[in-house]
């Protein structure tokens, strides 16, 4: 059930992602702007974001975990057929958005590709075999357990099972993360340990590697091997990086399933490639998701800063190179 | 303010004491803005830099984390800096511009001196050990659990209960891991009775006679079992787990007025009720 989970999720996060690329650009669509990476990162921002409505209906409307995974199912299953249907509108138009990577794949392009795939795919069996996972600070596990056990959201103290004395604060109540988990547990019939510690880290390893990978895509231009190269040592880096807490690598191997790891490594890097091509509609949607996953400053968190700083840089640049021009000219 | 500005000054050391990718992070963005290669891509190298100085900087780092809310700690404003894209884009330009096999040799070279710089199997914390122990707190919950009937409210001590409500989401805790685990607070507005508090204390600080000594404040309160379990069952534990340390005749006359059933389950005694 865990493996089915995974590619369900999978197959989710492309199609969704592929849908909201030809819907949010369906006018200004460029051959070969957009590929299968760009479609996993976005699908991350629309699955936090259907969780999201779930979650609401649970806080504000008090239905139940599974009228809510109802609504989940359902939400879903709207955005897949709205996306495929965008999708396949694109294809007879003459787009896509993965169709195209694939035709122009040289030999030794395939060959760096399989040696970085080998490499995360030992990063992947290295991190289920050791089962190692970081759990300070963190009651994910327990949260989706009371939330599957009470049929609602924070009935009770996930630390207890008694009922709250003194209530949660709104703003961590608004986060959907554990309601998105427990409906994967509800809907796939798993423990929250299963989901949260097992399969949700290994989804968000791959999405992790496409959003760095949209980012070797903006470095990188259509030089292939530097492309190669930088995802590479992206990877080295994320291996290097596991020692402390609030580093990337150690969010990847032992805490992939929390909003500050999932934003530190999907959310951030897909924003920072979607300021550096300007689209500032996907960067909007990277911001939203981070405020229903991470206790933010009223909704203001890191995706939005790191949005306004690269904003203005391109503006200071862009001034910079127009008064260079300038002085040239002069 | 005072304790966000040391907190910010601690934390950029602390970051820095097992393994070096802050100064991996301050080699690429010299090695870019020396080659001239930053001009491919320069708001983003401006905007790094810029945010790799402001966190670093305690004023600013402090700013950012009021920014970021209290609800985090020091390390997570560096989720602002991009460190690892910018690191791996200065290392892809070193490699590339190293054709055949200096290439090859330069990229192994950096993949070893990455390695070392982040810790090299250091880590801050003993993740396996931590994992065993989960693995025999949960093989002792299987073993106690599987008698009681109906509402189980569990009494234990704390590697029994860290990990007790994961396990089972239906098992209640007289207290759980937000009574020794401080962050774990910022998530809810309850506060712990000092009653449960004192339980707490006796659990873990318990000698072989059933009787700890709790250091409140700056006066030393003496806690009997006696005491702890009566108010543990007033509070609706309707199972026990005592302490391996107790020795038998204690724990045995411990459990006595509460006539429930005492018997060994792994390293501990299990009163159930």
């Amino acid at each position: 059930m865990a493996v089915l989970l995974w590619v369900c999720v999978m197959a989710f996060l492309f199609l969704v992602g592929n849908g909201i690329l030809s819907i949010l650009y369906r006018r200004e669509w460029k051959e070969g702007e957009f590929t299968a990476a760009d479609a996993l990162a976005l699908g991350v921002t629309a699955m936090i974001g259907t969780a999201e409505a779930a979650h609401l209906c649970m806080i504000f409307a008090g239905v139940s975990l599974e009228v809510s995974t109802a609504l989940f199912g359902g939400l879903s299953a709207v955005l897949l057929a709205v996306s495929l249907a965008s999708v396949l509108g694109k294809k007879r138009r003459g787009g896509g958005a993965a169709a195209q990577s694939q035709a122009s794949l040289a030999v030794t392009w395939r060959l760096q590709a399989l040696c970085f795939g080998a490499l995360v795919l030992a990063q992947a069996v290295l991190m289920q075999v050791s089962g190692n996972v970081y759990l300070n600070g963190d009651m994910t596990v327990e949260t989706v357990g009371s939330f599957l056990e009470e049929n609602g959201a924070y009935l009770v103290n996930p630390m207890t099972g008694a009922p709250y004395t003194g209530g949660i604060p709104l703003r961590l109540e608004l986060l959907c993360l554990p309601t998105l988990y427990s409906v994967l547990c509800r809907i796939f019939q798993l423990t929250p340990q299963a989901v949260v510690w097992g399969v949700v880290p290994l989804v968000v390893l791959p999405c992790c590697y496409c959003a760095f990978s949209c980012v070797g895509r903006c470095l990188s231009g259509q030089n292939k091997a530097r492309q190669f190269f930088f995802l590479l040592f992206t990877a080295v880096l994320l291996w290097a990086g596991n020692y402390r807490c609030g580093l990337e690598g150690f969010g990847l191997w032992y805490c992939g399933w929390r909003g500050v790891s999932i934003r530190s490594l999907v959310l951030v890097p897909y924003l920072i490639s979607a300021c550096l091509r300007r689209k500032w509609k996907l960067a909007v949607l990277c911001v939203m998701a981070e405020a229903c996953i991470v206790w933010t400053f009223y909704g203001a968190g890191v995706c939005l800063l790191a949005a306004a700083g690269l904003f203005v840089c391109q503006l200071a640049m862009g001034r910079l190179k127009g008064s260079q021009g300038e002085e040239a000219a002069e | 303010m005072t304790e966000l500005l040391k907190n910010a000054w601690e934390g950029w050391r602390q970051l820095n004491s097992g393994g070096k990718l802050g100064a991996v992070l301050l080699a690429a963005l010299l090695f870019l803005w020396l080659t001239g290669k930053w001009k491919e891509q320069k708001a983003l190298f401006l905007y790094t830099a810029v945010m790799a100085v402001c966190c670093i900087f305690p004023v600013t780092a402090a700013a950012l984390m009021l920014y970021q809310t209290r609800f985090y700690d020091y390390e997570w404003v560096w989720s602002l800096v991009p460190s690892t894209a910018v690191a791996a884009w200065a290392c892809a330009r070193f490699v590339e511009e190293r054709p055949g096999r200096s290439g090859l040799s330069a990229a192994a070279l950096l993949t070893g001196a990455l390695l070392l710089c982040g810790g090299l199997g250091y880590q801050e914390f003993d993740l396996s050990f931590e994992g065993q122990e989960r693995q025999k707190a949960e093989e002792v919950l299987a073993l106690a659990m599987q008698d009681v009937q109906g509402e189980r409210c569990l009494w234990a001590p704390r590697q029994i209960l860290a990990c007790a409500r994961g396990w089972d989401g239906s098992i209640r805790l007289l207290y759980g891991r937000d009574m020794w685990e401080t962050s774990l607070g910022a998530y809810s507005y309850d506060v712990y009775d000092p009653a449960l508090e004192s339980l707490y204390q006796w659990m873990e600080h318990t000698d072989e006679s059933g009787e700890a000594l709790w250091d409140k404040g700056q006066d030393q309160v003496k806690l009997s079992g006696e005491e702890c379990l009566r108010i543990a069952v007033e509070e609706g534990a309707n199972c026990i787990l005592l302490p391996g340390r107790i020795t038998q005749t204690a724990a045995e006359s411990l459990a006595e007025p509460f006539g429930g059933q005492l018997q060994t389950v792994g390293d501990y005694y299990l009163l159930t009720l």
